[in-house]
């Protein structure tokens, strides 16, 4: 199924799965080596599945020091502040983008995913 | 599927960063000797705030969190003032002064056409007179579960309520009866013939008007006596009447069927036509009295009515099939601000960019604005693209859409503007958002603070990354004037003419047909354009005179944007021209810059691999000084000059003035899978001589952020200048 939003951006070349294989491990870890570094295609589509699954709320990088700090919260609606899933403060993004892909891979695969 | 998503726990708040300052000013640009005025609203605790006028700059390396660089303006208005906390009313309404007068002498009805599109958790008022929540009035409202019902207090009583309730995005003729002796009725139902109705009859209803008389009717909300607006409707209404005596559901079915243009004579006090002047912000009393009005807060007209047949898909074919508003609770106009304090240009100020700084301790607002020459002081101009900012201004889909962290491929950071914007959701939205009935934004006004427009904010693009080129242009040294988008609309090619370079900012995404074909002109003319941006001369968007503050953008093109709206309200009410692309009014941007928009990738940036082109005779003065075939693999975006949105040339032979001097290669698979708009998804470094005219397109967002890499001793410095000052030489190409 494709997701939404898109069927309309992109070339319409590929299509985003709405869950993920839990039997592909090494693309957790490709991800969890390196995730701000150039993925292949699989895992660009897994990690597209992620971030526009309409099963995960919207979660987000609240900066509490610029470039130094963040805290990892669930968008609410319009106008509601953002609630935390953690107390812990990322003084690494790399590191909160392993937390955030960790819990949304349990979500989507269901297995035990990446250390927190 | 796996483990639940977990929840989010507390609410972090306050938020760690968000602004406690905040401003806008007006107008946004101004010429020695002309005003400007300064609105700002500080958090309650704050008890001054100190004020400076600067020009800006960026500033060394990592200036976005460290500030911009700031010279200060000596002026009159520098100082400290009194913090004000002011508050934001939202909501569109229509006020008709005198409007009261119609409803006089009862038994009046009133009747109308209502598609209500949001269910609210309070009232929503259609129709009122005074406020009779808080004293003497009349308002027709819809109550929590959607049903009509009938208010005349005091104290917000409902006289009558109606036993049906609306149904969301269905049209409903609803008529009320009331004053005089008569009993008071509600009653609902389609206008098609044959449908059921609900009603509702009752004892007379308390007179109306009350002691003070008859007053304004406002549609769309109740004012309060000291003139703000409340329980806003969203929704759609189309064709008010007010008629003498009782109305019958079928006369009043019959009355909404005809139409707003046969209503008058007879006992029809007032019917307002909304398909009348649907360009402007003023509405049409057909009745006898006159009573018309003006639109509050930008509800949404050349919007489909009850009476749309589907056979047309431009208001200006069937304009009675627009006879609609479209009113929204979320939308904003003018926040309304007490002036804090005013600048008046002074005689022989250097046109640029500046800001007004207000702050307190560690609490900080930028208020930007533009000074224009007096006169052409210049041989260069920059056109600080305030069309795009204004497109942009307050955009919220950052977090509530997954397709920012998808073409970024990260996370969203959340940073101090934006952590502000995120719990006020009364500063209103962008053209880039939905109102809360899934409405696309298709207004967005100047008179609220933007927080999009602040130097240093954590997208890092348009404005940021346009004081990055002002900051190169000052190090360089020629003398420069700056004009907004919004100036070049109303001032057209004439104000182009004395220029012999116009430089773009780094997203001139946005412009009206006015400055595309100002620009275009200019070019064909002779003129030398650095186009110094990407994704640029694509959308259209339309100034109105009466209002100029308020841009209209009907993106109707991209995204998930409703279909019927791309389909049957695309053209805009301002200009009459379909929103989207303005390729679709046949303003293609390869025409002036010899590129088209391609795509966007947030996630990596890339150099420019030069081609043979680069080596041909008629482009060495660009490459003067430049060895390598590598361009840019440095800056502030992402580490190279393509980033961000950026065009090329594909599918364009423009002949052999136009050559494509270098080329991005090896991206990522973002732009394939969420960014690209057409499979040519590389960008191109083009130069497109004309003759004596001339287009030089870096053709990407992030060029500009490379310009002071290594001190502004680097190959995207070198060939800016190198073309720039080519460019100024009146010398024709060959």
């Amino acid at each position: 199924m494709a997701m939404g939003i898109l069927d309309r951006v992109g070339t319409g070349a590929y299509e985003v799965p709405d869950r993920i294989d839990p039997g592909r491990t090494d693309l957790r870890e490709q991800f969890l080596a390196d995730p701000l570094g150039r993925h292949d295609l699989d895992l660009q589509l897994v990690v597209g599945a992620t971030r526009s699954s309409r099963a995960i709320p919207r979660w987000i990088l609240v900066v509490t020091q610029p470039g130094q700090a963040w805290m990892v919260a669930e968008a609410g609606r319009r106008g509601e502040p953002p609630r935390l899933l953690t107390d812990r403060v990322f003084t690494d993004r790399v590191e909160a983008e392993r937390y955030v892909f960790g819990l949304r891979w349990r979500a989507l695969a269901g297995d035990g995913g990446a250390d927190g | 599927m796996g483990d639940p998503a977990p929840a989010g726990g507390a609410p972090l708040a306050p938020l760690p960063l968000a602004k406690r300052i905040i401003g806008y000013c007006d107008p946004l640009s101004a010429a020695p000797g002309e005003q400007v005025r300064f609105y700002v609203s500080c958090e309650p605790g704050i008890g001054s705030f100190r004020a400076d006028l600067v020009r800006l700059r960026a500033g060394p390396p990592g200036w976005e969190t460290a500030g911009p660089e700031c010279e200060t303006v000596p002026g009159d208005c520098s100082g400290s003032y009194a913090a004000q906390h002011q508050d934001v009313h939202p909501g569109s309404y229509a006020l008709i002064p005198g409007g009261g007068q119609a409803l006089a002498d009862g038994p009046v009805s009133l009747v109308l056409l209502v598609q209500p599109t949001h269910r609210a958790a309070a009232p929503q008022v259609l129709v009122s007179a005074g406020d009779p929540w808080a004293g003497p009035g009349v308002a027709l409202i819809l109550d929590e579960q959607m049903r009509p019902a009938l208010i005349t207090g005091p104290g917000g009583a409902a006289a009558l309520t109606g036993p049906a309730a609306l149904e969301i995005n269905s049209w409903s003729v609803v008529t009320a009866t009331f004053g005089g002796d008569a009993p008071g009725q509600l009653a609902a139902g389609p206008l098609s013939a044959g449908g059921s109705w609900s009603s509702a009859t009752g004892p007379a209803p308390a007179a109306w008007p009350g002691p003070a008389g008859p007053g304004s009717l406002v549609l769309g909300a109740v004012m309060s006596a000291a003139g703000s607006t409340r329980m806003h409707f969203t929704g759609r209404l189309e064709s008010p009447v007010i008629t003498a005596g009782t109305l019958s559901p079928d006369r009043a079915r019959a009355l909404m069927a005809a139409g707003p243009v046969r209503t008058a004579g007879g006992t029809v006090r007032a019917a307002w036509d909304f398909s009348a002047d649907i360009g402007t912000w003023a509405i049409t009393d057909r009745g006898p009295l006159g009573l018309h009005g003006t639109l509050h807060n930008l509800p949404m007209r050349a919007v489909r009515g009850a009476r749309w047949t589907g056979r047309h898909h431009d208001w200006r074919e069937a304009p009675g099939e627009y006879a609609a508003l479209h009113f929204l609770a979320d939308a904003l106009e003018d926040c309304g601000w007490a002036e804090s304090f005013a600048w008046t240009v002074p005689a022989g100020a250097r046109s640029g960019f500046y800001a007004a700084r207000v702050s307190n301790g560690p609490h900080q607002d930028f208020i930007p604005l533009f000074v224009r020459p007096a006169v052409p002081a210049a041989r260069v101009l920059l056109i600080a693209p305030t069309a795009t900012y204004a497109a942009y201004g307050n955009s919220r889909f950052w977090w509530e859409n997954p397709i920012q962290e998808m073409v970024q491929d990260r996370l969203v950071e959340i940073g101090a503007e934006e952590q502000y914007l995120i719990v006020h959701p009364e500063l209103g939205a962008s053209s880039y958002d939905c109102h809360l009935d899934g409405t696309d934004v298709c207004y967005v006004s100047r008179r609220r603070p933007n927080l999009n427009m602040r130097p240093g904010h954590i997208r890092r693009e348009g404005y940021t990354s346009d004081l990055d080129l002002v900051a190169w242009l000052d190090r360089l040294g020629p003398p420069y004037d700056v004009v907004t988008d919004e100036d070049v609309h109303h001032g057209g090619g004439a104000l182009l003419r004395p220029y012999g370079v116009v430089i773009t900012g780094a997203h001139p995404e946005y412009m009206s047909t006015v400055m595309f074909d100002a620009i275009a002109d200019w070019v064909r003319a002779g003129g030398r354009l650095m186009y110094l941006g990407g994704n640029g001369f694509s959308m259209n968007v339309s100034f109105g005179t009466e209002r100029p503050w308020i841009m209209e953008n009907r993106r109707v093109d991209l995204w998930e944007r409703d279909q019927e709206f791309q389909r049957s309200e695309a053209v805009q009410a301002t200009d009459g021209l379909r929103g989207g692309y303005l390729s679709e009014s046949g303003r293609h941007a390869a025409e002036v810059t010899g590129v088209e928009s391609a795509t966007m990738g947030f996630d990596h940036s890339y150099p420019y691999v030069l081609t043979e082109a680069a080596r041909r005779p008629e482009a060495a003065f660009v490459f003067d000084g430049v060895t390598g075939d590598v361009i840019g693999d440095f800056g502030a975006i992402g580490g190279g000059v393509v980033g961000q949105e950026w065009d090329n040339a594909a599918g364009h032979d423009l002949g052999p003035g136009h050559l494509i001097l270098g080329s991005s290669r090896d991206h990522t698979l973002v732009p394939p899978l969420f960014g690209a708009v057409r499979p040519d998804y590389h960008a191109d470094l083009v130069l497109y001589l004309r003759g004596a005219g001339a287009a030089f397109s870096v053709s990407s967002m992030a060029w500009c952020a490379a310009l002071s890499h290594d001190g502004y001793t680097n190959d995207v410095a070198r060939i800016t200048h190198n073309v720039l000052r080519r460019f100024l030489d009146p010398a024709p190409f060959t």
